[in-house]
């Protein structure tokens, strides 16, 4: 290393000067605005503060905020509420990307309109969407269960009006909203497979479906993964459906993590508790994705 | 000469993004929601501040405010008063987004002096020690609350102290289409009427089928619409001072507008949820016979362009919750004061100017449709300019300022907030079924008992 350095000319290291001069602008820019509220939410996690008597009235209070989430009943209901929406928003909106993008790749015969069709929900305002479905699930006479009364369902689902739905209802519409997105990426990702590979499978006798998964499904298992893990964060920081549409209710049965953090922040002015939440966030996240990232250093080629 | 070049282009990227942090900070103290006419005011309150610099440097205290506004009250004052200028910000009327706005501003020691605190929301700012005290200023005055403002003081106190100034007051009852009363041959009402015959009326006045059905009355998802009828006859909080929400007079209230919606005279919880409907516009687009709405409704009124309506309109007080309950003009009331941020240093100044914001401007409050607090000031005149444009009669309005008998909307002492929070959060799980109004009013009285232990 040192012996690189030494034969660094004069002329390289100015250089190396201004590409650090270059840098610092936006490095200092991150400082402040990104890595420093970081830390200070970090610190404010275990502290009681209310904010309407100055920074004076920062108290440290330990674990107490920690401990205090024990009996909270509105950030129980809403991690198990943020576990939920994970766990059916990353599967689904991933696989239903993958597919899509595939088919998209190959088969279809108007691609562009297509693919801009699937990615037309992702540039739409979040809260302009939120209205379009709230009429679409309107629990009386909206399109879908109109459609599913036609079907013959008996007992239809209330959606944003029922607390055993109101998720479902939010889970369905950002999977439509965010799948467009993963499809891009995707599709970027298949145009750079070569040719040659599904020639010589179909030589071999292998079928669309064969070629999809023993082919497609492999080679591009890193960019599954890196998608996952981003729509897995994504689903963690949902928020603004929320907002718009059911503030959380009915009871809490859409409460989530960040909405909860919003809620003691800002409806009750409680930011000591509202950043202790934003830790236990920020570990959740931190967790998920370490193990994604391991698992992605083990399956890909 | 590259070299030169390299450190040129960086200082120029580092000051274009540090001047760039500057307009954004400058934006967030205030810029950003001023209105052409928030403008011609600090335009004038210019032109005041030259004039007043032979004399020495005026001091300047900043105002926001969402309500509409006239801006001659503050032109007045800054032209009246020798050493002060206010300069007036408006921000945008976004539901409770409008007070996190405010709330940013004075927690991070933002140039604000004097802030509005809306509806029982201020009832937790006070508890945090938001707003300075009133207490000292209005001792020294010699100011009588109760003849100035009656029965709406419960909004600007917070144990014991003041914390606030009311403004204007959000007035509840029920307003009414006489066109549909007279079609069905309906009396208009009165104070007289209990639970039973407004219901009796709604039954009578819903009419149609689907698309087409016109619903008796609406009453909005707001805590504050079903149950101030049972605060009629129960009180928020028990003797000793617990939460009282178990009491008969809730119970019932709850009950009673589930069984409104579950009769069809009324849009159901669920379906207001479900297609965000507001009173505004069921009521002048002609989908309902009857709404409950508060005083604002008036602005709304007065808009034909977005609320286009040809029919005649009044207003009646809240039904009593039976006959048990003394005939009057129950109104269901809640009011926003003016206050001062704790952290805020030109407090004498604040005080002087919502003193006459208060109580000179109530007439011209009253002209922008909203309804002033100042009760001193309360005569046809300030009626006339309240329905101004309006297409309401004076005869028909004149119950809301005179002999108005207040009903609290909402809990405004201890553990407020949360009562309030709970109300709304709970109650939507009895609205739409899923619970009994025993366990949520259970869940209610749990929570705020648990917030009131809290803060004693």
């Amino acid at each position: 290393m040192r012996e690189r350095k030494q034969k660094l000319s004069r002329r390289q290291l100015q250089e190396e000067r201004a590409g650090y001069l270059f840098v610092i602008p936006n490095f200092i820019g991150i400082l402040i605005f990104v890595a420093l509220p970081i830390l200070f939410s970090l610190v404010l996690g275990f502290t009681k503060w209310n904010p309407m008597q100055g920074l004076s009235a920062i108290e440290f209070a330990g674990l107490e905020n920690f401990g205090q989430m024990i009996s909270d009943e509105r950030l129980k209901t809403a991690l198990v509420n943020n576990l939920i929406y994970t766990i059916a928003y990353v599967p689904i909106s991933v696989s239903l990307a993958l597919v899509i993008a595939v088919l998209l790749n190959n088969y279809v015969f108007c691609k562009v309109p297509l693919r801009l069709m699937c990615f037309m929900p992702y540039i739409s305002a979040m809260v302009s969407v939120a209205y379009v479905w709230l009429i679409l699930l309107n629990p009386e006479g909206g399109p879908v269960n109109s459609v599913l009364a036609a079907l013959g369902v008996k007992s239809l689902p209330g959606w944003f009006t029922k607390s055993n739905s109101a998720l479902a209802g939010i889970i369905l519409m950002s999977i439509w909203h965010d799948a467009g997105y993963y499809m891009i990426l995707f599709l970027a990702a298949l145009q750079g497979l070569s040719k040659e590979v599904y020639e010589s499978a179909r030589v071999d006798g292998a079928n669309g479906l064969q070629s999809f998964f023993r082919i497609t499904i492999p080679l591009l298992a890193s960019h599954i993964l890196f998608v996952s893990i981003l729509a897995t964060i994504n689903s963690f920081k949902v928020f603004d459906q929320i907002n718009v549409l059911t503030e959380g209710g009915p009871g809490y049965a859409t409460n989530v993590l960040v909405y909860c953090i919003y809620h003691y922040a800002f409806r009750e002015h409680n930011i000591g508790y509202a950043s202790a939440v934003a830790v236990l966030l920020f570990v959740i996240i931190m967790a998920v994705s370490a193990v994604q990232v391991k698992l992605k250093e083990k399956y890909t080629l | 000469m590259k070299k030169i070049l390299a450190i040129t282009l960086t200082a120029a990227l580092g000051a274009s993004m540090l001047s760039g942090c500057q307009g954004g900070g400058a934006t967030g103290n205030g810029g950003s929601g001023e209105t052409s006419q928030a403008e011609k005011g600090s335009e004038s309150s210019d032109e005041g501040a030259k004039e007043a610099a032979s004399s020495g440097e005026k001091t300047v205290i900043h105002y926001y405010d969402w309500a509409p506004m006239d801006m001659t009250i503050i032109d007045d004052f800054n032209a009246s008063s020798p050493d002060i200028e206010v300069k007036y910000h408006a921000i945008p009327d976004n539901g409770s987004d409008k007070l996190t706005q405010l709330d940013i501003l004075a927690m991070g020691g933002g140039e604000i002096d004097v802030m509005p605190g809306s509806d029982g929301e201020q009832m937790l700012r006070m508890k945090n020690g938001m707003y300075a005290p009133l207490d000292e200023f209005i001792q020294r005055d010699g100011i009588d609350m109760t003849k100035n403002f009656g029965d709406i003081l419960t909004y600007a106190s917070y144990g014991g102290v003041i914390y606030g100034y009311p403004l204007r007051s959000t007035v509840e009852g029920i307003w009414y289409n006489k066109d549909m009363f007279d079609a069905a041959g309906l009396d208009y009402p009165d104070g007289s009427w209990t639970w039973e015959e407004y219901m009796e009326t709604a039954r009578k006045l819903t009419s149609g089928q689907g698309d087409s059905k016109i619903y008796g009355t609406y009453t909005h998802t707001f805590n504050g619409q079903w149950a101030p009828v049972g605060n009629e006859v129960s009180p928020w909080y028990t003797e000793d001072g617990k939460c009282n929400i178990m009491a008969d007079g809730f119970k019932t209230s709850l009950e009673r507008r589930k069984e409104m919606d579950d009769l069809g005279y009324q849009l159901s919880f669920s379906q207001i949820i479900a297609t965000k409907a507001s009173q505004a516009s069921a009521f002048l687009g002609g989908k309902c016979a009857m709404v409950q709405a508060g005083s604002w409704i008036v602005q709304n009124i007065k808009d034909q362009e977005n609320y286009p309506h040809d029919f005649s309109i009044g207003v009646a007080p809240i039904p009593r919750f039976d006959e048990t309950v003394e005939s009057r003009n129950n109104f269901s009331v809640a009011a926003t004061i003016l206050a001062i941020p704790a952290n805020s240093e030109h407090k004498e100044e604040a005080w002087q100017f919502i003193r006459y914001m208060v109580e000179e401007g109530a007439a011209r409050i009253a002209g922008t449709g909203n309804y002033p607090s100042y009760k001193l000031a309360y005569n046809d005149s300030l009626i006339q300019n309240f329905i101004e444009g309006s297409g309401l009669e004076i005869e028909d309005v004149r119950v809301l300022f005179e002999d108005m008998a207040a009903v609290s909307q909402k809990p405004t002492g201890l553990a407020a907030a949360e009562y309030q929070q709970s109300m709304q959060e709970q109650t939507q799980l009895y609205f739409n079924g899923e619970k009994s109004a025993d366990q949520v009013l259970a869940e209610i009285e749990k929570i705020t008992n648990e917030a009131i232990a809290n803060e004693e």
